[in-house]
């Protein structure tokens, strides 16, 4: 499972918080303007064409806007908020392959930095989101 | 995915993350990173950061990078701004500076 990274809320738990919201884990789907994957309106299932979840190799490569602002010591590009923590999930080398049941990773075109987690198969939402959800106890806080 | 109409300052998306990165570093210079208004700014940088190819995502970094290493210094050599104040709500009580003001060019005063 290669090792991933990921900025999002955190729950009382201290795991990541399930949704469908930005910085959650989960994807926002369509009708949100701003949705992570698409769907097939006939056949309501996820279109394979390599959206999904962002991730990255390290917390540092993130986007400044997710990084916690906290840890601008580290990386003086965080300008995220301080309500996220960085999670880690997976421990192989970063790159497209199984993640977990029924997800993969792919990288995004010309970066082999950044990718999503994506299904591996034709799924519909509600399975991804299953399927992202049941990773939940994986992702280990880690902004070392 | 990640199809764009153009790159760089041509890419729409790119145009408008740059924006709103420097509008997220003037509010951290402000100490307003952690308020509403930034939560805003940074879940508008959330569509937009999904639309670079990988060089143009480097290019942001590293913008990223310099814009924040600037602000720093420009922090640094600035005072922290305070409301204007009347010289006459201080002055009173320092005769000295009183005397020397109304001694002064009509164009200091």
């Amino acid at each position: 499972m290669p090792t991933v990274f990921r900025s999002m809320r955190v729950a009382a738990d201290g795991l990541p918080v399930v949704g469908d919201r930005s910085k959650e884990l989960g994807v926002r789907v369509p009708p949100n303007p701003h949705a992570d994957v698409d769907v097939d309106p006939n056949t309501n299932l996820v279109v394979l064409n390599g959206k999904g979840l962002s991730v990255a190799t390290n917390w540092r490569l993130l986007p400044g806007h997710l990084i916690p602002a906290r840890l601008s010591s580290i990386e003086p590009r965080a300008r995220g908020s301080d309500d996220l923590k960085c999670y880690r999930l997976g421990d192989g080398p970063f790159g497209p392959r199984p993640v977990a049941n029924g997800l993969e990773l792919v990288l995004k075109p010309g970066s082999s930095e950044l990718g999503n987690v994506v299904p591996n198969a034709a799924v519909t939402v509600s399975q991804f989101q299953a399927d992202l959800t049941a990773t939940r106890a994986q992702w280990a806080v880690d902004e070392s | 995915m990640n199809q764009t109409p153009g790159r760089y300052f041509e890419n729409p998306a790119f145009r408008e993350y740059i924006f709103l990165l420097v509008e997220l570093e003037r509010l951290f210079r402000q100490d307003r990173g952690q308020t509403p208004e930034a939560d805003a700014i940074r879940e508008a940088m959330d569509f937009p950061s999904h639309r670079f190819d990988a060089n143009e995502d480097k290019a942001i970094r590293s913008f990223a990078h310099h814009l924040t290493q600037i602000s720093q210094q420009y922090s640094a050599i600035l005072l922290r701004t305070e409301p204007p104040r009347s010289t006459d709500s201080v002055v009173p009580a320092m005769p000295a500076i009183r005397s020397h003001e109304d001694n002064a060019p009509e164009f200091s005063k």
